[in-house]
C-alpha cells in the first residue's frame, strides 16, 4: 500500500505550497491527498487511512482540533501521525493539541526545510 | 521542489490528467500523449508503434510527444504547452513564497535567539551566521562605533580578511552608512582599499546600519566575491537582520551596564560598611562629660569623619575632618587621613606637632588636588582644657554657659595635604561645667533647601541657643533633624557630620 500524506487546509495556497514541496516524495511512491475543510479531511482519513496528516487548526465548520479529536480519540487511529498547523505565537494551541491527541506541531508560515525533514522522518524515507 | 515534467503534470491522481484524457478523446479517437522518454501518459499505444508525432515543448526543450490525427494533435499540443507554462508560473510563484517562508522563519528564529543571547559578541556572531544563510557571502563583519567615533571589530565570519577602516575616503562605505544611517550596496568595487593582506581584488558589498531609535551603534558589512551582485532584495534581508540586531546589542549593552552597576553598588555597600565601621560606634564614657556624634554621607561614601582617640595620659583626642569632594576617592583619602592623624597623635602630645606630622603624611599621599580640613583637639577631662588645631576647617563653636555666648574656634592653619612642612599653630580654650563644644562639617551650614537657600551659620546658632540646656546627644539629634527638615525632599548636597562635647560637671 502506498504511503499517503493528507493535507487539510481551507487555504488553497497552503495546500498548493505543501504539495509542491512534497512532490519529490511522489517519485518514491508517496501519494498526496488534499482536503479543503475539516469534513473532507475526516472523510479522507476514514477512506484512505493516511500515514501523515497536515491539519490546519483554524478552519470553518469543523476545526482542526475537532478533526484530530475524532480521528485519535473516537476512531482510535493512533497510527495516523497528525501534525497540527498553528499560528505563530499561539502557544495555547499546543496545549489544546495535546489534549486532542496531536502528535506534532508546525507553525505557519512553516519552515519548508523543517517540513521536508518531518515528512521524511515520519514516513521513514 | 521537483523539476517540471509532463509526467508529473499528467499523473493519474492529478486534476490535469482527467481533463487531458477527456479532451484527447473528444478531439480525435486515438490521440496519445508520451513523456520525453517515450513512456505512455494518456491514451493507448506505443511510442515505437509508428504514426505521426508532434513534440510538446517548453522554452525550446522537448517535454513530451503527442501522436494521432493531425487536426487534434496540434490542438492537444497547444493545450499541453499552455498547461506546462501555467504550471511553470505556479512553481515560480510557489518557490518565491517558500523562499519568503524560509526567510521569515530565519528572522523569527533569529529574533527569538537574540532575546536570549546576553553577550554582544554572541549576538553579532548570530547575526552574521543568519545573514550568511539569507545572502551569499564570502566574509562579513560587525563593526561597532566606540566612544571616540572609531569603528572597532565585534565579530567576523567567513574568509579571515583584516578590515581596514579608512575614514575620510570618499569611497568609504562604512563611513557613508554611519553618516546616513541607511543601508547601501556597492557592487564590483576594489576591495584592496578596504581589506589588508591578500584578498580578492574586486567584490560586492552590503553595509547596513545597526541602530536603535536613539542612536547608531555600528554597521554590519557583508562581502561577496564577484560575481554575486547584490540586489535590492538582498539589501532588504540584511537590513531586516540589522534592524533586529541593533536593539538586541543595545539591550545586551544595557544589561551589562546594569550588571556592572549592580556589582559596583554591592562594592560600594561593602565599602560603606568598612567606612562606617571606622566611625565611632560608641561615645566615650568619661565622668562629667557627654559626647555625641552624627555621620551621614551625601552619597554612598563619605569624605567626612569624626573620631574619639583615647590617649595614654588620660586625655581624649577629638577629631572632625572633611576631605575635599565626595565619593570614592575622598572616602579613601578620609581613611588614610584618619590613620595618619591617629598615628601622629598617639606619640606627639602637642596638637600642633601631631598635625604637622599628619600633614606631612597626608601631603605625600595627596593626588589630584585632594586635601582635608580638620580640627584636632586634645581634651583634658580633668581640667577641661582643650588644646586644638583648626586646619582650615569651619570654626568649631564653644557655647559658654555662664555668659550664654558662643565663641568660634577659628582656623589656625591651612588644610592638610596642601603644603608639606607647614607649621600649624595651636590654641587652647577652657570648658567650664555646662559648656559645650560643637564640631561640624560644611555639610551642615551649606545644606540647601528646595529654593536653594543655605542652612547657614545663623540657623545653626539659633538651633544651639534654642537647645542649649539639652544633653549632648539631644543637641546632636536636634541639629541633625533641623538640617534634614530644612533640606526636605532634596537629597543632601554634602556629607553631614556633627560632634558635640558637653561638660556636665
Amino acid at each position: 500500500m502506498p504511503k499517503r500524506v493528507l493535507i487539510v487546509d481551507d487555504e488553497s495556497h497552503i495546500r498548493l505550497l505543501i504539495e509542491m514541496l512534497l512532490e519529490d516524495f511522489e517519485d518514491d511512491g508517496v501519494e498526496l491527498l488534499m482536503a479543503a475543510n475539516g469534513q473532507e479531511g475526516l472523510d479522507m482519513v476514514r477512506d484512505y487511512r493516511p500515514d501523515l496528516v497536515f491539519l490546519d487548526v483554524m478552519m470553518p465548520v469543523i476545526n482542526g482540533f475537532d478533526v484530530c479529536r475524532t480521528v485519535k480519540k473516537e476512531w482510535g487511529m493512533h497510527d495516523v501521525t497528525i501534525v497540527l498547523l498553528t499560528a505563530k505565537g499561539q502557544r495555547q494551541d499546543f496545549q489544546h493539541g495535546d489534549e486532542v491527541g496531536a502528535d506534532r506541531y508546525m507553525t505557519k508560515p512553516f519552515n519548508p526545510d523543517e517540513l521536508l525533514i518531518l515528512v521524511a522522518e515520519v514516513l521513514d524515507l | 521542489m521537483a523539476r517540471i515534467s509532463l509526467e508529473r503534470l499528467l499523473r493519474k491522481n492529478k486534476p490535469a490528467y482527467g481533463v487531458v484524457e477527456e479532451i484527447a478523446a473528444a478531439l480525435a479517437g486515438d490521440l496519445t500523449v508520451f513523456d520525453g522518454h517515450g513512456s505512455l501518459l494518456v491514451g493507448r499505444g506505443s511510442f515505437l508503434g509508428g504514426g505521426s508525432r508532434t513534440a510538446v515543448s517548453m522554452n525550446g526543450q522537448t517535454m513530451g510527444w503527442v501522436s494521432g490525427p493531425e487536426e487534434g494533435r496540434a490542438a492537444l499540443v497547444r493545450l499541453l504547452e499552455r498547461l506546462l507554462a501555467t504550471e511553470a508560473e505556479k512553481r515560480e510563484l510557489s518557490e518565491e513564497v517558500l523562499d519568503s517562508y524560509r526567510e521569515l522563519n530565519l528572522l523569527y528564529n533569529l529574533s527569538e535567539r537574540l532575546i536570549s543571547a546576553p553577550e554582544p559578541p554572541a549576538i553579532a556572531n548570530m547575526a552574521l551566521k543568519e545573514a550568511g544563510r539569507l545572502v551569499r557571502i564570502t566574509a562579513a563583519w560587525v563593526l561597532l562605533l566606540n566612544s571616540d567615533g572609531r569603528v572597532v571589530l565585534l565579530a567576523r565570519r567567513g574568509r579571515p580578511l583584516a578590515f581596514r577602516h579608512a575614514p575620510g575616503s570618499e569611497d568609504d562605505l562604512v563611513a557613508a552608512v554611519l553618516a546616513s544611517g541607511e543601508a547601501e550596496i556597492r557592487n564590483n568595487v576594489p576591495l584592496h582599499e578596504i581589506f589588508q593582506g591578500d584578498g580578492f581584488t574586486q567584490g560586492d558589498l552590503i553595509c547596513a546600519p545597526l541602530k536603535t531609535e536613539q542612536r547608531l551603534l555600528g554597521v554590519m558589512l557583508l562581502v561577496g566575491e564577484a560575481p554575486v551582485r547584490y540586489q535590492a532584495h538582498h539589501l532588504k534581508l540584511v537590513n531586516t537582520v540589522a534592524l533586529q540586531v541593533g536593539p538586541a546589542l543595545e539591550i545586551a549593552h544595557l544589561y551589562q551596564v546594569a550588571v556592572e552597576k549592580g556589582r559596583m553598588e554591592q562594592e560600594l555597600r561593602q565599602a560603606y560598611e568598612v567606612q562606617a565601621s571606622l566611625i565611632p560606634q560608641q561615645t566615650p564614657d568619661i565622668d562629667g562629660w557627654a559626647f555625641a556624634g552624627r555621620w551621614r554621607p551625601a552619597l554612598e561614601l563619605s569624605g567626612d569623619y569624626y573620631d574619639f582617640i583615647f590617649l595614654e595620659d588620660g586625655c581624649l583626642g577629638l577629631v572632625i575632618g572633611d576631605v575635599a569632594d565626595k565619593g570614592m576617592p575622598s572616602s579613601l583619602f578620609m581613611v588614610f587621613t584618619r590613620s595618619a592623624v591617629r598615628s601622629a597623635v598617639s606619640h606627639l602630645d602637642s596638637p600642633a606637632a601631631a598635625i604637622d606630622q599628619a600633614n606631612e603624611l597626608v601631603a605625600q599621599e595627596s593626588q589630584d588636588g585632594l586635601f582635608v580640613t580638620l580640627i584636632y583637639g586634645r581634651l583634658n577631662p580633668n581640667t577641661g582644657r582643650l588644646a586644638y588645631v583648626n586646619a582650615g576647617h569651619n570654626p568649631a563653636l564653644l557655647f559658654e554657659c555662664a555668659s550664654g555666648k558662643l565663641r568660634e574656634l577659628r582656623s589656625t592653619g591651612i588644610p592638610l595635604g596642601i603644603l608639606p612642612g607647614f607649621a600649624y599653630r595651636e590654641e587652647e580654650v577652657q570648658l567650664q561645667p555646662g559648656d559645650f563644644l560643637l564640631f561640624y562639617t560644611d555639610g551642615v551650614t551649606e545644606a540647601i533647601n528646595d529654593v536653594y537657600e543655605e542652612f547657614g551659620t545663623a540657623r545653626l546658632v539659633e538651633v544651639i541657643k534654642q537647645h542649649q540646656g539639652r544633653t549632648a546627644e539631644e543637641m546632636a539629634g536636634r541639629l541633625e533633624t533641623a538640617v534634614l527638615e530644612f533640606t526636605g525632599e532634596r537629597p543632601l548636597f554634602d556629607d553631614l557630620t556633627i560632634m558635640v562635647v558637653k561638660r556636665n560637671a
